[in-house]
């Protein structure tokens, strides 16, 4: 309980300071909000009742107080580009990123386990060599130069799905699902090559203890031990990886919906930044770090319930 | 045969191979990296154009052997500026404990939970871009998993027995810290650097080719695989070349990375 | 809080023609004789029409570059202008040759001393949401547009409404690209207080927006109410996509119909399956030099940049041959008005810029920055030669690229740079929205040019009666530009449509507009 309340103030202690960091961050930005809704041509007058109702005349401390309490209770503000509150803006992409991070998940763990335990079990032969080549390839393709090798491959010369055409998983789940599962593949596939060395040297780990080979004496068979324990002791021990893998999922889907052109979180950041829309922006990245942080949180728990044995080290 | 070896071995050769042809472009291109040409535009490979040419025809393989000069040059610089603050701060969180500690970390937990690649996108946008700001933003990026490498390093050894002796014999503390903590925490930070330039040559290459890195005309390769894009059915080669050299550049510093952890970490 | 006491500027008539190269503008382009008594035509009309209209159907049209903002009032790009040119109408409407016809008005006429317009509103015209339209909204939207600073409408002395079918108007001064003027939206009363209209746009035209979907697509349908000849297809989905090298993609795939392509994407498109419409972008490409900042405030060290950049080079390289060479700040669209005299002025020679720096002082040569908006990929690629050919007189040139945002702030507004590449397109197609920015103090005019030779001549030239005073007026003034070197003009990149064979029947315009009611699918 201890640890749980520990853990619990560090994230808070952890989610203030992120609020702290985007919001002055973004306010050493240059540029005015009130101008840039009202395009160059307004008149000051008309500027400073703007910026009265954004309440950027206000002092800063104000500003941020202001900003937490709205974003608490949900309202984050209006979007300068597009006029429009920024909840609205976000209400459709939360949905299409979150689908993307699962099926990316998905993809990752159901590769790398079968992949992992079988490099573990191929040790020292020639197939253990092909396993290890895959996965160093695999971590030194970037995310973006994978994209477009599997739009030209994939989209253009094997007319796998249609390079473009993203459609609504509302209007046409399977068409989502078809167009999806390549920038999904993009993005999982250094993840994929990680994890299947952890899962391979955690398997290996697991092998070489005792009670494998107390359970091999008492004549259990060796594909029976291998699934039966080896196997999910070696999963709770790549369980905070995974969680780890949360924050860098969502930095490869930043750059593969910019290419593939999927209307996402990542690709509204990337508009948002260039475009200097700082409301956007700034709710975008706590959005996204609070994910983070929570979902890290969230794995530290369940880390406790599988195997309470870490609380010692923790 | 040592451990590892034959990383070493690939490692060494793949690095070594673009580290020279980024030496060689300093005294000598085949062509002039900017210079354009109307009639000869995307001529495929061959004698002359080993990588062909691009849509404003230039010589690839002389933009692209430039081009690791200026990625070497940017992930050298950020592995660099990193190793130096990451090390400060790892060193006062490891040794001095307490409340500073707790700072330190908390802010180094803080930026760690945006993604990197946000946090450069910010540092991008809050400044002008060019070469010196994505260094810095890289140098951002990069921060928390070296301090929290230092760190451990350093709490391991603060109490180790002959750091202790020496405490005894009237070591100061500064000297403790740089004379015997530091050296020891090497290793482990040497794997960290490795693989932190493969990480700072895809974090360089994913914001050029956004337009948010290097500037042109200067060749970067990620800029060059975002120019070659609309030229990809008729002239694959404009972004293969740079989508090679990357992949083959990370593979080195990986190789070279496992290699190390392989014979001075791995304790199996 | 800068910004607050910067003179106000009219965003509106600045914008950046798409990424776009075409060729043999020459070869399309075709002038429109019949003029009408004061507005300049011209036209680059190329008909591409192939089988026979059906009626219905739906059109996916790909845009390189994201509209987010289609209120006719705000400063919009382009490109947004070129969409909502199906959805809003004005009391008259540009043809495709060039000429003012009749649109919310059913008919004009002016006074004899040209200070007075008298127009009668068209019967049962109504706007998307049904309403019919009244004087109350057109003296709104006149009202909007005065407020809003639109060009021409600071000259507008009196407006009325007599009766419920007339509209009156005054001027302080004669002006002739008025009816180009009055082609600005008519909008409902009250409907666009707060900027509403930028995301909600209620007009009278062939479409209406029915759906969308920021950054993503917009969808226009059909205007089955609409006054005159209806549109053929049922919608048109305008699918926003981030790059030159996207929208080849999307349309090798199938995902789009049509787009505006680039020389670049042109040559890789199947031509047996496509149609290549190629026409004018009608916006001045150029690389402009701050005219304050040091060495540019020196005409010689202008006139040394002109000599050293060759503008073939860059319509060869950049646009695959795709532009029309310009030499001076018009369009060679306008034709009566554009001075071809002065295409060859500065035609490249490095002896002649070297010397010509040597005489300024800058014998060793100078550095400067051209910051470049990254959205332009033509505008990059221009950068990247001018960079070589000025290296070649010993100007170093480095480039900085900024986002549209940042260019529109930093370069257009608070005029902080030293040069910059982009095409100056004109709101109306008048020679006016070309040469008025470059009036000592007009608020628009971003390269800082001054000289009491050129206000004078544009004065003249802008207030004369006959019609061959004018065309003869504004050549002095692109003369005067053109000797001074306001800034190095580059070219009219052409504008090239590409799209698949399943379609037919577009319609170029001397403005930078998309007519989607004249689209329709071949039976």
């Amino acid at each position: 309980m201890r640890y749980l309340v520990k853990k619990l103030v560090i994230l808070i202690v952890t989610m203030f300071l992120i609020s702290l960091l985007t919001f002055f961050a973004f306010h050493i930005l240059p540029g005015d909000p009130a101008q840039l809704i009202l395009g160059t041509s307004a008149s000051p007058e008309k500027l400073d009742a703007l910026r009265a109702q954004l309440g950027t005349d206000k002092p800063l401390l104000v500003q941020y107080r202001n900003w937490i309490t709205g974003f608490v209770h949900g309202d984050f503000g209006t979007s300068i580009r597009y006029s429009m509150p920024v909840k609205d803006l976000l209400q459709d992409r939360i949905p299409v990123t979150l689908l993307l991070g699962l099926m990316v998940l998905v993809l990752t763990i159901a590769v790398s386990i079968p992949l992992g335990v079988h490099a573990a079990r191929i040790r020292g032969r020639a197939g253990e060599h092909v396993i290890n080549v895959l996965t160093m390839l695999g971590i030194s393709f970037p995310g973006f130069f994978l994209s477009i090798l599997f739009m030209w491959i994939f989209g253009l010369v094997l007319h796998l799905f249609t390079p473009g055409r993203y459609v609504d998983l509302a209007t046409d789940p399977l068409g989502f699902f078809r167009f999806m599962f390549f920038p999904a593949l993009a993005i999982a596939v250094p993840q994929i090559a990680i994890l299947t060395k952890y899962i391979r040297a955690a398997m290996l780990d697991e092998l070489s203890k005792d009670y494998v080979r107390t359970a091999r004496g008492k004549g259990r068979s060796r594909t029976g031990i291998l699934y039966g324990h080896v196997l999910r002791n070696a999963i709770v021990s790549v369980v905070p990886l995974i969680g780890m893998m949360i924050g860098e999922i969502f930095s490869g889907s930043i750059i593969v919906e910019q290419v593939f052109g999927i209307p996402g979180i990542g690709r509204l950041l990337i508009a948002s930044v260039t475009g200097r829309d700082f409301p956007l922006t700034q709710t975008l990245v706590m959005y996204v770090a609070l994910v983070i942080v929570v979902t890290n949180f969230a794995v530290d728990i369940l880390i406790q319930v599988i195997d309470p044995r870490i609380r010692l080290q923790g | 045969m040592k451990k590892g070896r034959s990383d070493f071995i690939l490692g060494f050769l793949l690095t070594g191979l673009i580290v020279a042809l980024a030496l060689l472009s300093l005294v000598w291109t085949p062509y002039d990296i900017n210079a354009t040409d109307a009639a000869a535009r995307l001529l495929p490979p061959s004698l002359l154009h080993p990588f062909g040419t691009d849509s404003m025809g230039r010589d690839v393989f002389s933009r692209a052997i430039t081009g690791a000069r200026f990625t070497l040059f940017v992930a050298a610089a950020t592995v660099g500026c990193t190793t130096v603050i990451a090390s400060l701060l790892g060193l006062a969180a490891g040794y001095l404990g307490g409340a500073v500690d707790e700072i330190i970390m908390r802010l180094v937990d803080a930026l760690s939970s945006f993604p990197g690649i946000l946090t450069a996108l910010i540092i991008v946008t809050v400044m002008e871009s060019g070469k010196y700001t994505i260094i810095l933003a890289l140098t951002i990026m990069f921060i928390p998993s070296f301090t929290r490498i230092v760190r451990t390093g350093t709490l391991q050894y603060k109490d180790a027995d002959f750091v202790r002796s020496n405490r005894v014999f009237g070591d100061s503390g500064l000297r403790l810290l740089l004379v015997h903590i530091f050296p020891n925490t090497f290793p482990l930070l040497l794997s960290s650097i490795v693989v932190g330039f493969s990480n700072a040559i895809l974090a360089e290459s994913s914001m050029s080719y956004l337009g948010l890195g290097i500037q042109p005309p200067a060749p970067s390769w990620g800029r060059m695989l975002y120019e070659a894009q609309s030229t990809i059915f008729t002239a694959p080669w404009c972004a293969l070349a740079p989508g090679l050299m990357i992949v083959v550049t990370i593979i080195g510093f990986n190789c070279l990375g496992e290699g190390i952890r392989k014979r001075y970490l791995d304790r199996e | 809080m800068k910004k607050k006491l910067l003179t106000a500027v009219v965003l509106g008539t600045l914008s950046a023609s798409l990424a776009a190269c075409g060729s043999g503008a020459s070869t399309t382009a075709t002038t429109a004789a019949t003029a009408a008594a004061e507005g300049s035509t011209a036209s680059a009309t190329q008909s591409a029409d192939t089988g026979t209209p059906a009626q219905g159907g739906s059109f996916i049209y790909g845009l390189a570059t994201e509209v987010d903002n289609l209120d006719p009032f705000a400063s919009t790009t382009a490109d947004a202008r070129s969409i909502y040119f199906n959805i809003y109408e004005g009391l008259l409407k540009c043809n495709e040759d060039g000429n003012f016809q009749p649109a919310i008005a059913s008919d004009y006429q002016v006074s004899d001393d040209g200070l007075t317009y008298t127009f009668t509103l068209r019967d049962n015209v109504l706007f998307h949401n049904g309403n019919p339209v009244t004087t109350d909204d057109v003296l709104y939207s006149i009202q909007l547009a005065i407020d809003s600073k639109i060009t021409g409408y600071d000259n507008i002395d009196t407006f009325t409404a007599p009766d419920d079918k007339t509209i009156v108007i005054t001027l302080k001064t004669p002006d002739g690209d008025f009816p180009a003027e009055v082609c600005q939206a008519i909008v409902p009363k009250d409907s666009d207080n707060n900027g509403e209209l930028a995301t909600a746009p209620i007009g009278t035209g062939p479409y209406e927006l029915t759906d969308f979907a920021v950054q993503d697509h917009l969808t226009l349908t059909r205007n089955d109410n609409y006054w005159g000849t209806p549109a053929y297809l049922d919608t048109v989905t305008v699918k926003f996509i981030d790059s030159s090298a996207d929208l080849l993609v999307n349309y090798q795939s199938g995902a789009i119909d049509g787009f505006v392509a680039n020389g670049a994407i042109t040559e890789q498109v199947d031509k047996s399956t496509s149609v290549i419409n190629v026409g004018n972008s009608n916006a001045v490409q150029m690389l402009a030099l701050n005219n304050t900042a040091a060495p540019f405030d020196n005409p010689v060290v202008r006139q040394a940049v002109s000599y050293a950049v060759d503008s073939d080079e860059i319509i060869d390289t950049a646009c695959y041959g795709y532009g029309v060479k310009l030499g001076t700040a018009m369009i060679p669209g306008l034709k009566d008005y554009f001075d071809d005299s002065l295409t060859d002025t500065y035609d490249v020679d490095d002896d002649k810029a070297k010397e010509l720096l040597a005489d300024a002082g800058y014998a060793d040569g100078f550095t400067f920055t051209v910051k470049v908006p990254s959205v332009y990929q033509v505008h990059l690629d221009t950068a990247q030669i001018i960079v070589n050919e000025l290296a070649k007189v010993g100007i170093t040139m480095n480039i900085e690229q900024v986002d549209w945002a940042t260019w529109l702030e930093n370069v257009y507004t608070n005029r902080d740079y030293e040069a910059t590449i982009i095409s100056v397109d004109g709101s109306i197609a008048s020679p006016t929205s070309f040469l008025s920015r470059y009036v000592s103090d007009a608020g628009n005019n971003f390269v800082n040019y001054s000289s009491a030779d050129f206000d004078a001549a544009y004065e003249s030239a802008a207030s004369a009666l006959s019609q061959d005073d004018r065309i003869a007026g504004f050549k002095k003034c692109e003369q005067i530009l053109t000797q001074d070197a306001a800034s190095v003009y580059i070219q009219d990149i052409s504008n090239i449509l590409v799209y698949t064979d399943r379609f037919g029947g577009f319609a170029s315009y001397p403005l930078y507009a998309t007519d989607f009611a004249a689209i329709y699918q071949v039976q």
